[in-house]
């Protein structure tokens, strides 16, 4: 059977004048609508689009006495989104040239076979590896599969912070030799110790890099007790029983092997393969450690509730989300609801406590003590507002509308639209992507790491969110962008955001794979920089040259009652009636770890009052300062 | 007049119109003749010819084939049907669809046939209202019908569904998926269509860039142009949909499916100032309305926290639509503020469940008689007992027959 004809190929369409097209239709046309439905069709050239799935396709054509088939898979495509100016300060970012010292681009040994361990690329990790409080940056990388001891050549990397936007590669120097097929990475004082560990995820033995205080780290899997043999994805640090001493949560992905890994050919794709569906896949069980205090941890997962969710995780984040001063732990799972999970540890300190449970609840058993109940689903966090299990991947956490609680905004997959869950107080929230504008700037993307930050300096928080599809689909018959710019959402302070791509600087006018995300003020200006991982390029860092004139405050805390890294606090800026708050969340953004600084801008002569909400729930005031840093010890 | 009068003048009328009759009789007959053999003549003309554009070479190729194929002469009919066939191979498609519309439809071998395939043409050709009546029509001729018409009907029931999901008109494939239910004509994929129609992701882009062929074709209609306002919301440009369905709007005073495709518009745009002036225009609810219709009243009564009206609302399209994800999440926030614990809980358990089959429908396909009978389970789980019954079936047959999976009659 001979293929169906090509007949109203767009890029012919367009060469014909709107009035040939409309010629003998005219008189019974309605003008103007004719005009709406032709502009409406010819907005349908000049750029790629798909979907998930399609589900509608044409039947198989019959004959007489005899069925033949031929289907009809024309090629369309969408005109892009066309920004209106903005009437305001823009935010702006420079690609930190190679120069610089940071080169890297991650190894994800794609040969074609397209298997779904190639896709979720690396992370990001901010983290201050010798007390400087200059950030420096560790990327996690890839190897080539199955994988191999013995294969050295493409470790991750850690690059210090030299100062000047100037970095050099010390892993070697500092005896963080981390191979294997890494992802993500979470940061913090472990031992309380002064200085950052790095725990980092891996399609394989997951690895904990103890700080040792001198530039150097020593691998501390084993002795931890934390090494998980399955494909995690993200990763995170926070003190989850409020006894001081950071928990380690371990998102974990699909069930697969690198051996023989599940493969999906395809005879029409150019490498013989498309990527298989995640959906065909088993989920693995997430890993929850608990600290015992000494430098061991304890793994509690077989009876803490998380024992048969097999969610199929990607993004997790830690933090407050019902104002009770206990963490609550949110997981981004692809395909699959989402977890929010609430532990049983009452804060004493809260308005709803009922008993005196204070500190150490699990110090001395976690295992039979500490438990999570998923509440996603009363929550309104499990499924989007059409009752859909989004692909979730990313999340980034933040209080977008200044209401004093964080809210959550969720990155997905091509043809869906990313999701903004609000807030609403009492572990409440709703599905504010809709009225918040972020929808439909998302439909045409598939977002990983995003990340909430005041890139403008007015005081209310912006999106970054790095975009890139899983794999090429550039073949298909309705193909979409393998390669997608990231995007700048700016906060319009109503509750809605408008993007800002265009005017925020070259690297935001390249499409790109993008995945892990991490922010931080890498040069101390007050402004909040960025790290972006690529799949098949390199990364880069963004340098925020925003022409604000707001004063910046940055706050540093540390912990003392506490976890040391203050992971779980939140502190609060005020000037001139408008309250910042900002919480040191673990986790966000996708298998990244970003700055556990607090930053917040003001108009440049605000009276600033500053305090501080240690986890627990004690307020502390904090004295303003001149500087623009200003470090804080708990109980100062 | 008397009565000797009245029967001279009756006998003078009757000897009148004796002698009329006799001349109108013979009149007649010889205008029978000349009109019967111009008849013939001009029937016969008309039935030996040919759409324009079939050439003699054409005919004799299709006899030539036909005698091959058929092992006889064929006659005017059997001639066009060939072509048509030929025709339809070298994409000539328009003259093959002149070919079946010329076969009568009483031709033993072809009449029927020749709908259908006329359908199959046109939907190739993209005229997707010429497509569904000729689908439609095959369907009414063949109705009740059990003499070798199956197939048919399950084709053009394919083609049906597939233009009614192109053209997002849910309400009318539920009725075409009905009926091919009820006559044991499904196969697995009508059936989760007919069960799931919105957890399969319905406006594709493979959808819309087939309803833009449709409307290069047929740019007047205003069927397709209510679909290309719900595309274009779906593909985030609400702004131009909101524009072409308002106009399309006021063209079809009283259209409920344009009207709430621009209630849609205007619900993903958050814009209830635009919202509500266009939703008090709208009739008291009726059971006939649009789906999306009773769906958008739902979440207009959420957005003005008249939960017990949201309530009602969704809870009428769910009796339609029991896997209604999008009703059944609406539904929950609305019980979230009604004093009904219980009936919460269970519509949160329904809408995870819900999610859950979602993501499993790609999973339930032919081959898989494991996967089948697991979905089915999952149906039983939240009192979706057809549903489950209809799927265990296809396990069954699948995993006798792998590699059929159709619904039978008695099932």
């Amino acid at each position: 059977m001979p293929s169906l004809p090509d007949v109203r190929n767009c890029k012919l369409m367009t060469d014909l004048s709107p009035m040939n097209q409309m010629n003998g239709t005219r008189d019974r046309w309605h003008y103007g609508l004719g005009v709406l439905v032709l502009a409406a069709l010819l907005a349908g050239c000049g750029k790629d689009e798909s979907t998930l799935r399609d589900d509608v396709s044409k039947p198989k054509t019959v004959e007489l006495s005899e069925s033949s088939s031929a289907g009809q898979d024309p090629e369309s495509s969408e005109a892009g989104l066309k920004p209106e100016p903005l009437n305001r300060l823009m935010p702006k970012f420079d690609i930190v040239a190679a120069e610089s010292g940071f080169d890297f681009q991650r190894y994800d040994d794609m040969h074609g076979q397209r298997r779904i361990i190639e896709t979720n690329g690396g992370g990001v990790g901010l983290l201050d590896i010798d007390g400087d409080h200059r950030l420096d940056i560790f990327m996690t990388n890839g190897c080539r599969l199955p994988l191999s001891l013995n294969d050295h050549s493409t470790p991750s990397v850690l690059f210090r912070n030299l100062g000047h936007w100037q970095f050099e590669r010390c892993s070697d120097n500092a005896f963080l030799q981390q191979f294997g097929y890494a992802h993500g990475c979470s940061v913090g004082d472990l031992d309380s110790d002064g200085f950052d560990d790095l725990y980092v995820t891996a399609f394989g033995p997951n690895s904990l890099w103890r700080n040792n205080g001198d530039g150097t780290f020593s691998d501390a899997t084993i002795e931890s007790g934390t090494s998980v043999p399955v494909w995690s994805s993200s990763a995170a640090f926070a003190d989850l029983n409020l006894d001081g001493h950071l928990d380690l949560y371990v998102v974990n992905y699909l069930d697969e092997s690198d051996e023989t890994p599940r493969l999906c050919p395809n005879p029409a794709s150019p490498t013989g393969y498309e990527g298989c569906s995640p959906a065909i896949f088993d989920g693995v069980d997430d890993v929850l450690f608990l600290s015992d205090g000494t430098g061991r941890m304890v793994d509690v997962s077989a009876n803490c509730g998380l024992a048969g969710l097999r969610g199929k995780g990607l993004g997790v984040v830690i933090t407050d989300l019902d104002d009770d001063l206990v963490p609550e732990v949110y997981v981004a799972n692809d395909g699959e609801a989402n977890f929010l999970f609430k532990s049983n540890v009452v804060n004493a300190t809260s308005k709803d406590a009922e008993s005196a449970l204070l500190r150490s609840l699990s110090r001395a058993s976690p295992a039979e003590d500490f438990h999570l109940t998923n509440l996603a689903l009363a929550s309104a966090t499990a499924l989007n507002e059409s009752g859909f299990a989004q692909a979730s991947m990313g999340i980034a956490a933040g209080d977008y509308d200044g209401n004093g609680t964080t809210d959550l905004f969720l990155t997905h997959f091509y043809g869906d639209t990313n999701t903004l869950y609000e807030n609403s107080g009492q572990l409440v929230f709703r599905d504010a992507t809709r009225s918040s504008r972020l929808g439909p700037l998302s439909r045409q993307t598939l977002g990983f790491g995003t990340v909430f930050l005041d890139a403008d300096q007015d005081g209310w928080l912006d999106l970054f969110i790095a975009n890139g599809h899983v794999d090429d689909r550039t073949w298909m018959p309705q193909p979409q962008p393998y390669h997608m710019p990231p995007q700048l959402m700016v906060n319009r302070l109503d509750g809605t955001f408008q993007e800002a791509s265009a005017w925020a600087g070259n690297y935001f006018n390249q499409p790109r794979i993008g995945r892990g995300v991490a922010a931080g003020d890498l040069d101390s200006d007050g402004r909040t920089d960025l790290v972006v991982s690529h799949q098949l390029a390199p990364s880069v860092v963004l340098r925020n040259v925003t022409a604000s004139h707001a004063r910046t405050v940055r706050v540093r805390l540390i912990g003392t009652v506490s976890n040391r890294s203050a992971i779980g606090a939140a502190v609060e800026f005020s000037a001139g009636g408008l309250v910042q708050r900002r919480t040191i969340s673990a986790g966000g953004s996708f298998q990244s770890a970003s700055s556990r600084e607090c930053l917040a801008a003001f108009p440049e002569d605000s009276d600033i009052s500053i305090q501080v909400i240690w986890p627990g729930g004690r307020r502390q005031s904090i004295d303003q300062e001149s500087g623009l840093e200003m470090p804080a010890a708990e109980g100062d | 007049m008397t009565k000797s009068a009245q029967q001279e003048h009756a006998t003078s009328a009757k000897s009148a119109t004796g002698a009329f009759n006799v001349r109108s009789v013979a009149l007649l007959l010889l205008a029978v003749m000349v009109v019967g053999l111009a008849g013939v003549v001009l029937t016969r003309g008309r039935g030996n010819a040919f759409p324009a554009g079939i050439s003699e070479a054409d005919i004799a190729q299709a006899q030539r084939q036909f005698r091959e194929t058929f092992g006889i002469d064929p006659d005017y009919a059997d001639t066009l049907a060939m072509l048509g066939k030929l025709l339809d191979k070298d994409d000539r498609l328009q003259i093959a669809v002149s070919c079946y519309e010329a076969i009568p439809v009483t031709h033993p071998r072809f009449g029927l046939a020749a709908r259908l395939q006329a359908g199959v043409s046109l939907g190739r050709l993209n005229r997707a209202a010429a497509a569904e009546n000729a689908f439609r029509e095959y369907l009414d001729l063949t109705a009740g019908r059990r003499d070798g018409v199956a197939e048919g009907r399950v084709t053009a029931r394919e083609w049906l569904t597939y233009l009614l999901s192109v053209e997002l008109r849910f309400e009318e494939r539920q009725a075409i998926h009905a009926a091919s239910h009820i006559e044991g004509l499904a196969d697995l994929n009508d059936s989760k269509q007919y069960f799931f129609p919105y957890l399969l992701l319905y406006r594709t882009t493979r959808g819309a860039s087939q309803l833009r062929e449709f409307l290069w074709v047929d740019p007047d209609n205003p069927q397709l142009q209510i679909a290309l306002g719900r595309y274009l919301t779906g593909e985030g440009r609400p702004d131009l949909a909101e524009r072409l369905l308002r106009d399309l709007c006021t063209r079809l005073p009283g259209n409920l499916r344009c009207i709430a495709a621009l209630l849609e518009c205007l619900y993903e745009q958050d814009d209830w100032s635009e919202f509500s002036p266009v939703i008090a225009d709208v009739p008291d609810f009726d059971s006939s309305e649009p789906w999306l219709l009773t769906e958008m009243r739902g979440q207009f009564a959420l957005q003005e926290q008249r939960w017990d009206d949201a309530r009602r609302e969704f809870q009428r399209l769910l009796a339609v639509v029991p896997t209604h994800s999008a009703c059944q999440m609406g539904l929950v926030t609305a019980l979230r503020h009604l004093d009904d614990e219980t009936a919460l809980h269970e519509a949160e358990e329904k809408s995870l469940a819900l999610a859950r089959i979602r993501v499993n429908l790609p999973r339930v396909k032919i081959g898989h008689p494991a996967e089948i009978l697991k979905f089915a389970e999952q149906c039983d789980q939240i009192g979706l007992t057809d549903a489950a019954a209809v799927f265990r079936s296809y396990a069954r047959q699948n995993a006798e027959s792998p590699g059929r999976a159709e619904l039978q009659a008695d099932d």
